[in-house]
């Protein structure tokens, strides 16, 4: 099973490699991009600038340093397109060609149907954006080129056995570590980024030195009630998914107050920046190498190096210890929950990513 | 000419479709948990069918359970109207019925039709470049290329949602208007099961005991121009005002949904 890391910066590639990945991925957003898109409409799902390679001349650079380490580097194209943007697509896909990305992971369909229409030899993975929720699905991608297919992160684990076992001759990955998205991301139309348009002082340099990643570990080391509690905008996070709504409830038939209280009460905590806090798949490691999974992805190309480089060598560890030993489901994660506090610095709270 | 249809979940909605429409929608786009059962599909087609009124059912995103669970509907709605229409939001259950049941006539469901529909966009729009603002009100469907192959799978037609922003169109596909709901978002981690968090701040994918059924959640937020409305696992806003000119962005059917279609 393969680690899959996040890159923003030539910078880091070396370091991420030297923890133990052995796959890269990354974005960008040219200055030509923005000038007509924003950061908005990135021509990938993550919307900050601070989350991009800056343009082609860093994509080379990762490129050149990962692969004299023999490590590919993919290139998210995940965001959906109207035919407006396919000239400025299309130019930079030639251009990523010719640098020597090793796959391109794509949700939009037409630009699927472009690039086997181009029949070029790069591999093309399926994001997340494809929502691939079952094995027929899997076989629809497979059919249209795609090679591996990056699952949702709303499946169980017993639904994502369901589904690799059903779906032959493509690969499977799974996100790990980090940004649990409350909703699913291939069918969530909410804008993300916005700050970065509307209040650009308040907001670049927080989100560039990661304040709101800050925070939402600092949450986690507060009292589980209290840390539900906090809630509102702050900067760096601008998350339609994070603000602090003001829930109100109309019954639609027979009411059962305690139950319409209960609702309301969990509905309204749900929106505090406790739900912000990054999730950990660590104890589900074991099951993904049993059920064949290809890769285990990491999110957060915006995070800092630091916290990439912890996340690497967090994941290498379990992968070794699964190597060496055959440990029983409590002890393996007994084992994982003691390893993230000695790496972490602070006890995982069950914020799962597959929780059970 | 625009056709109207009227969009029913529950049964207990049948009574509101009246003679201004000519046809009935039934069924459910996101959560296969309130897929119909085949009684209520069964009942549903009926009186669409005692009253003359065309047909369309409408089907969710699925996982392996929900195939197996959608296949003996398909298979009813197959023997008692065998060209009935079937709204998809699966990629997966387009390659059933194209292999199994291939008379029925494809539309392709507002969640893999692809607009982006978040109501922040409404404080944006003076603020961002013009090619932004048009890229918003478009779709990805409408590529030539998505578009050439929706028609090579037989699939005849795109809901599409009202968006604040406004639609632009230049697809050669007919298209349908839903209204007033649109939805923005949905979840596996359903905020109206209270199983979703049975473990404190935990959360799971549960079974349910449909409580979203019973009740409706407003979230109002400064930063959000309209308020959002919780049905179940999804979040929908509301607008009322339509397209002046449907021809010009080839929609010609509007879907009515007189209360949040879960």
């Amino acid at each position: 099973m393969k680690i899959l890391a996040p890159v923003n910066s030539p910078k880091e590639v070396n370091c991420l490699i030297d923890a133990g990945c052995d796959e890269i991925y990354c974005g960008l957003i040219t200055s030509e991009w923005k000038k007509n898109y924003t950061n908005i409409a990135s021509p990938n799902r993550r919307e900050w600038t601070s989350a991009n390679i800056a343009g082609f001349n860093q994509l080379k650079e990762v490129v050149d340093i990962a692969h004299s380490r023999r490590i590919p580097v993919f290139l998210t194209l995940n965001a959906l397109y109207t035919e407006q943007q396919y000239p400025h697509l299309f130019k930079q896909i030639d251009e990523a060609i010719e640098i020597g990305v090793d796959a391109f992971i794509v949700a939009d369909i037409g630009l699927l149907l472009a690039l086997r229409k181009m029949k070029i030899n790069i591999e093309i993975h399926i994001s997340t954006g494809g929502t691939t929720f079952n094995s027929e699905t899997a076989r629809f991608y497979k059919e249209l080129g795609g090679s591996r297919i990056v699952l949702p992160r709303h499946l169980r684990v017993d639904e994502i056995e369901e589904l690799v076992q059903a779906a032959e001759d493509i690969s499977f990955e799974v996100f790990i570590l980090n940004s649990g998205c409350k909703n699913i991301d291939g069918f969530c139309t909410f804008h993300h980024g916005v700050n970065e348009v509307l209040h650009p002082r308040l907001w670049n340099m927080p989100k560039k030195l990661n304040f709101d990643r800050a925070l939402l570990n600092w949450i986690r080391r507060l009292p589980g009630p209290l840390a539900e509690r906090l809630r509102g905008n702050v900067f760096g996070i601008d998350s339609a998914c994070l603000l602090d709504y003001r829930v109100s409830v109309y019954p639609d038939g027979k009411i059962d107050k305690k139950e319409m209280k209960l609702l309301k009460e969990r509905i309204s905590r749900s929106f505090s920046l406790l739900y912000g806090a990054d999730p950990c798949g660590g104890c589900s490691l074991a099951d993904f190498r049993k059920i064949g999974i290809h890769s285990v992805k990491i999110v957060g190309r915006n995070y800092s190096t630091k916290k990439k480089v912890l996340d690497v060598k967090f994941l290498r560890s379990i992968l070794n210890i699964l190597d060496e030993k055959e440990l029983a489901e409590f002890e393996f994660k007994r084992y994982v929950k003691d390893l993230y506090k000695q790496v972490y610095g602070l006890d995982c709270g069950e914020i799962c990513y597959y929780f059970e | 000419m625009t056709e109207n249809a009227i969009f029913i979940c529950k049964l207990d909605n049948l009574k509101k479709v009246t003679s201004e429409y000519s046809r009935l929608y039934f069924g459910n786009e996101f959560c296969q948990q309130l897929m119909p059962e085949e009684k209520a599909l069964s009942e549903a087609l009926d009186l669409a069918l005692k009253r003359r009124l065309d047909f369309t059912f409408v089907t969710p995103f699925l996982t392996d359970i929900g195939i197996r669970k959608v296949n003996p509907l398909l298979n009813l709605l197959s023997g008692k109207l065998p060209q009935a229409e079937v709204v998809i939001n699966d990629w997966g259950l387009l390659r059933i019925i194209k292999g199994t049941y291939p008379k029925f006539n494809l539309v392709l469901g507002r969640l893999l039709a692809k607009q982006k529909r978040g109501p922040r966009i409404l404080n944006l729009i003076k603020k961002v470049p013009r090619p932004m603002v048009e890229h918003f009100r478009l779709s990805s469907t409408d590529t030539s290329i998505f578009t050439n192959f929706l028609i090579n799978q037989g699939i005849k037609r795109i809901e599409l949602d009202n968006l604040l922003q406004g639609i632009e169109r230049n697809s050669q596909i007919k298209a349908s208007l839903y209204y007033p709901f649109a939805y923005v978002t949905t979840t596996r981690y359903c905020l109206s099961n209270p199983n979703t968090f049975n473990n404190g701040f935990q959360r799971a994918i549960n079974p349910c005991n449909f409580e979203c059924q019973r009740y409706t959640f407003k979230l109002r937020h400064k930063s959000m121009p309209v308020d959002l409305l919780l049905k179940g696992n999804t979040q929908f806003f509301e607008n009322k005002n339509l397209p002046v000119d449907l021809e010009k962005i080839n929609i010609d059917r509007l879907v009515y949904q007189p209360q949040i279609p879960l």
